[in-house]
């Protein structure tokens, strides 16, 4: 066997740590995924789950009593679009956060950093409090959609445009411009909130939670979408994101126009992550610890770290939102519960981590 | 390239620099710190802006090719790696065939990378994680980055930094002999007079952001130069046939 070959080998094995990571966390989700479909506040039980999940799948649904409804309506129209839900919204957020924290060197960055759910939830207030759309013409849950989504866009298109006046941009100066919109935007939502009545305070304050809940078959695609946009970009920036990881000036010396490759990335991860803040709300925490959970199982090379990425991303969503689900009585806020069990483990394994990557 | 001149914008950095390069050889850039030495050589592989004169490369201007050209032609190493990331040393020196490859890594580049690490003398650490390597190491797995990427110039500032006295030797001579074998031009920039001296075809020698003189080392390492670009004594001695610098540090505090 010639040098080259042996070289293959050991590199092809170093990468083993990769393939079995993957299939642990595979499994995992597979579990996750199979227990969530029955949980819920009404008792469901899991041999019930599954033959209403095969009565469906026949046609065969037969309805008799109140309970069986219920039943059938918590499987097939809550807990399936809320899996598929928390499963896209964890990819994205988690690979957003992994494009964001390299493009913009920043270990702190995340898909909200640069100020997208302060943008909807300013689009959100303003048409819960006045009624005020972007698209007059529409009303109810599409005008919140879509205020969100488009004022979500804003302080991004903000940080693009003083990119282009200032030519020699440093990524923290982006990410600080962007944290600037972004207070402007929080300081003008609480304002809303706080002069609007009572109730409208409350269904702002509602919205401004996040749930992986108000997500359904109707509207399911666009976060399925968003996911495939998300990890095909993660997939094929992976190669000049190790590129950039050598430095600025490396990166520009190997031929990357690091400003361009910067934007681009900005613009894809703002699209996905507005319509994860757009369709659910802002859900902290997944897309900045996410990525570094990745990073401390298999190392820093991104074409590993963005699949990998994508399903700690999943699971941790996931399995956040079914502990909340049950944890008391009446359910609790996901993004408040990813953030309590995520961060203990996270910490646990930034101590443990012998990489010492930032 | 003739008159080239670079500013930043409040202070001129290099100026009236004409300079030719045509045949492969091992070039010294040397002078004191902050003469503008790194700023040469990023100006020449266009990552800094030169701000008047012109650079052309194979007749054609600098300006006119797109960068993604240049990483074909051109390959730089810059001196300090402080700002990556820990991925592995296969990884890095892969990231070295980007500009060919793409994102698919074949059969080749892994050969390529055999080569440069066998060139480097570092086919033991291939898969050890480049944080966890010391200093020296980096540089050496920096360089070997360098070679990765196939140019017929290489642009390398600073590559013998970090690097004990028996290396700093055997990557020169290394240096120096991969720029004979396989034709390249490689302009080093250099602090150590006597590594440049024994080892380069030509050198470079700069003072406030112009050359000062440029020649074979016989020609420029001479107690005149020296004294007058550095501000340092010296005596010379000559060792294997080309001058060894000795510093005279009486006049200095």
């Amino acid at each position: 066997m010639d040098k080259t070959d042996l070289l293959i080998k050991n590199y092809k094995k170093s990468q083993i740590r990769f393939r079995n990571v993957m299939v642990l966390l595979s499994l995992l989700m597979a579990a996750i995924f199979t227990v969530g479909l029955s949980v819920a506040q009404y008792p469901i039980t899991f041999s019930e789950t599954i033959k209403i999940l095969i009565d469906n799948l026949n046609n065969t649904v037969d309805i008799e009593t109140y309970d069986d409804w219920i039943k059938n309506e918590i499987v097939i129209n809550m807990n399936i679009p809320r899996l598929i839900t928390g499963m896209c919204i964890g990819l994205i957020l988690s690979v957003s956060g992994a494009i964001m924290q390299i493009t913009v060197r920043n270990p702190m960055a995340d898909p909200f950093t640069t100020g997208i759910s302060s943008g909807g939830l300013l689009g959100a207030s303003l048409f819960i409090a006045y009624g005020i759309c972007l698209i007059p013409t529409l009303t109810g849950n599409t005008a919140i959609i879509v205020n969100a989504f488009i004022f979500s866009l804003i302080p991004t298109a903000i940080i693009m445009l003083v990119t282009s006046f200032k030519k020699n941009i440093s990524p923290t100066m982006m990410i600080l411009t962007g944290i600037g919109v972004m207070y402007i935007f929080s300081a003008s939502s609480s304002l809303i909130r706080y002069l609007a009545d009572p109730t409208k305070g409350a269904e702002i304050y509602r919205w401004s939670l996040g749930s992986l809940g108000k997500v359904t078959w109707d509207n399911l695609y666009m976060v399925v979408i968003a996911a495939f946009v998300a990890i095909i970009a993660g997939i094929l920036l992976s190669s000049k994101m190790n590129t950039l990881s050598q430095g600025d000036v490396v990166a520009t010396s190997m031929g990357l126009n690091v400003r361009r490759l910067r934007l681009i990335s900005l613009i894809i991860c703002a699209l996905v992550t507005a319509v994860t803040v757009a369709l659910a709300g802002s859900i902290g925490f997944v897309g900045l610890v996410c990525p570094h959970i990745a990073h401390a199982l298999i190392g820093r090379n991104n074409k590993l770290v963005v699949p990998c990425a994508a399903i700690v991303g999943m699971v941790m969503l996931v399995g956040c939102d079914i502990v909340s689900k049950v944890i008391l009585t009446y359910g609790l806020p996901v993004g408040a519960v990813t953030a309590l069990i995520g961060s203990p483990i996270f910490i646990y394994m930034l101590i443990k981590s012998k990489k010492q990557s930032w | 390239m003739t008159d080239l001149e670079f500013k930043y914008p409040n202070k001129d950095v290099l100026h009236d620099i004409t300079l030719v390069f045509d045949k492969p050889e091992l070039v010294g850039i040397l002078g004191p710190n902050g003469v503008g030495k790194s700023t040469l050589v990023q100006c020449l592989d266009h990552i800094l802006e030169i701000t008047g004169g012109r650079i052309v490369l194979n007749d054609k201007d600098l300006n006119e090719y797109k960068q993604k050209e240049l990483a074909n032609i051109i390959g730089y190493v810059p001196c300090s790696s402080s700002d990556t990331f820990p991925m592995t040393v296969v990884d890095t020196i892969l990231v070295g065939r980007q500009p060919k490859s793409g994102w698919k890594v074949t059969r080749e580049d892994f050969e390529v990378v055999q080569e440069s690490l066998e060139f480097m003398d570092i086919e033991d650490l291939a898969l050890r994680h480049f944080n966890e390597l010391s200093a020296g190491q980096r540089q050496k797995v920096m360089l070997a980055r360098g070679f990765a990427q196939r140019t017929d110039i290489l642009l390398l500032d600073e590559p013998t930094a970090n690097l004990d006295i028996k290396h700093q030797y055997s990557v020169s001579k290394r240096l120096r002999k991969l720029c004979h074998e396989k034709n390249l031009l490689i302009l080093m920039v250099c602090h150590d007079l006597n590594i440049a001296s024994k080892y380069c075809d030509r050198i470079i020698l700069m003072k406030d952001g112009a050359v000062y003189a440029e020649g074979t080392p016989n020609d420029i390492i001479t107690k005149e130069n020296i004294t007058e670009v550095y501000g340092v004594d010296c005596n010379i001695l000559m060792d294997c046939n080309r001058p060894f610098v000795i510093v005279d540090d009486e006049k200095l505090e």
